[in-house]
């Protein structure tokens, strides 16, 4: 059994976190709340988010899974503005999920979990942490765009660096310690993202909402942030790409 | 997510397409298998009679038509074409375009026996390694896998019957004619080198060129046929040679645990 009632800003906020890696979810549901993991396709990335029973207004549940086409959910979003109620109910008979934004009522599919894996967390020893609010880091995120389709990252003792470098441009953002909220290292560490995938894991945050970043050197990146009025706590990786010579 | 379906009648092709790859056309790569005939106007004018086909619409526009055999489509469409789908007379009437250069296809079907909905995610790029020109800069960053001493003052360096790969002198200033071969090293191409050691030898007035043969592999036959023609040749290694930096993916870390 499912049924809820939530912000259309929650649902919505799930969507952007988890639709730029994966089109399909299985979406595991409990008495305590919501939960999903995906890697994509090219197992670059993966998403783990959770969110409590407490960010919905209403929540009744048993343990269960929903296999959800994310681009069609997303859609169906679409047709809800902000502020908007919607309502969640599991429709056991015919497998849908029956949305209901105000007076429309909308029937979605869903889609067999039975092939859908079941990722496992890699376990990482990331020696450098540093939070910091979404503004200061997506400015030279959206600088490297322009540049190229790589950044490096990196935590010293002192602060953080953004740099990327292209054919003919470059762009460096550096943001020493009394401009973070947190930096714990004691040593320099260094590695190197894919653009594409980076920026679309920080773009869900914004403005002064803090962003907590874990790296290591030419290791995966951890970068974890609140959802849903801090009801709900997604958790990012990232392999690096590697630079040779 | 895959959707398809099997041996449908036009307007159920129709109503599949509607709902799974018009909505999203552009996230969308469309198969269709059956029996078409296809009008192209263009850049030139084409007529396609009746026959059995495998047509592909990728994400990006792109419309390729493929006979059962041989490698290249027989009619394409350029990135950025923009499909639509009618019914007349019962067939399933595909009709792209493209803005510039103008160009139009119209695929008629008189039958389909499969249409299938994907949407593909692929980010990677293709490495090559292994060409001709990786052999060559090889080469030319380390003249030394050659022999010792030796100096490269020109590639790709024109002379009467043709284009010589590498043109360089020896430690003794002797010149060195290079041709550079991307596999097994044969017959043919000792002879466009000995072409290219006697051009040479006319063009600097000198008696003494030598000529180099560089492949991975050069066959006992061709070294002796090399010998015989006073020529010399060289085994090259060839190496892979990936991009500066690239994307690892999770499961690597997740295994080192």
């Amino acid at each position: 059994m499912f049924n809820a009632k939530v912000k259309s800003e929650v649902l919505k906020g799930i969507i952007d976190v988890t639709s730029p890696l994966v089109n399909e979810v299985k979406l595991n549901i409990s008495p305590k709340g919501i939960s999903l993991r995906a890697v994509d396709p090219a197992h670059v990335a993966m998403v783990d988010l959770a969110v409590k029973d407490k960010a919905f207004e209403e929540y009744k549940a048993t343990d269960m899974e929903l296999g959800i086409d994310m681009d069609k959910f997303g859609g169906i979003m679409r047709l809800s503005s902000s502020g908007d109620m919607v309502s969640l109910e599991y429709d056991e008979e015919t497998n849908r999920l029956i949305v209901k934004i105000g007076n429309l009522v909308r029937k979605m599919g869903l889609i067999d979990t039975a092939g859908m894996p079941d990722p496992k967390m890699p376990n990482l020893s990331l020696p450098a942490k540093i939070v910091l609010k979404a503004s200061e880091i997506s400015q030279g995120v959206r600088a490297s765009e322009a540049v190229s389709d790589h950044l490096a990252l990196t935590v010293s003792k002192d602060n953080f660096e953004l740099s990327a470098e292209g054919d003919t441009d470059t762009v460096n953002l550096k943001l020493p310690k009394d401009l973070l909220v947190e930096l714990n290292a004691t040593s320099k560490s260094r590695s190197l993202f894919s653009i594409d995938y980076f920026s679309n894991m920080i773009k869900p945050v914004k403005g002064e909402d803090p962003i907590t970043i874990q790296i290591g050197n030419d290791n995966p990146i951890k970068v974890e942030f609140d959802i849903a009025e801090k009801k709900g706590h997604v958790t990012y990786l990232l392999a690096p790409r590697i630079e040779s010579e | 997510m895959t959707y398809d379906i099997l041996k449908p009648n036009a307007s159920d092709a129709l109503k599949f397409i509607e709902k799974y790859h018009k909505s999203k056309a552009d996230k969308t790569l469309l198969l269709l298998i059956g029996d078409c005939m296809i009008d192209y106007r263009g850049r030139a004018r084409s007529f396609l009679d009746w026959g059995e086909r495998v047509i592909m619409i990728k994400q990006d526009g792109a419309v390729l038509v493929h006979q059962p055999i041989m490698r290249e489509p027989v009619n394409w469409q350029p990135t950025g074409s923009k499909t639509d789908f009618s019914v007349k007379d019962e067939q399933l009437i595909l009709r792209s375009r493209h803005k510039s250069p103008p160009e139009k296809m119209k695929i008629t079907f008189r039958s389909l026996q499969l249409v299938t909905a994907t949407s593909l995610r692929d980010k990677a790029k293709l490495i090559i390694a292994g060409m001709e020109t990786d052999v060559v800069n090889e080469i030319i960053n380390n003249p030394d896998v050659i022999e010792g001493g030796l100096r490269i003052s020109k590639r790709e360096k024109h002379v009467k019957s043709g284009m010589i790969d590498l043109f360089g002198y020896d430690q003794n200033h002797v010149p060195v004619v290079i041709e550079v071969k991307r596999s097994i090293a044969n017959i043919s191409a000792v002879h466009q080198l000995r072409m290219y050691v006697n051009d040479v030898k006319k063009d600097v007035d000198e008696a003494n060129v030598r000529g180099i043969l560089c492949a991975p592999r050069v066959p006992d036959m061709v070294k002796k046929l090399l010998s015989d023609y006073g020529l010399e040749w060289q085994e090259v290694e060839r190496r892979v040679v990936l991009p500066d930096d690239y994307q690892k993916t999770l499961k690597e870390f997740a295994l080192q645990q």
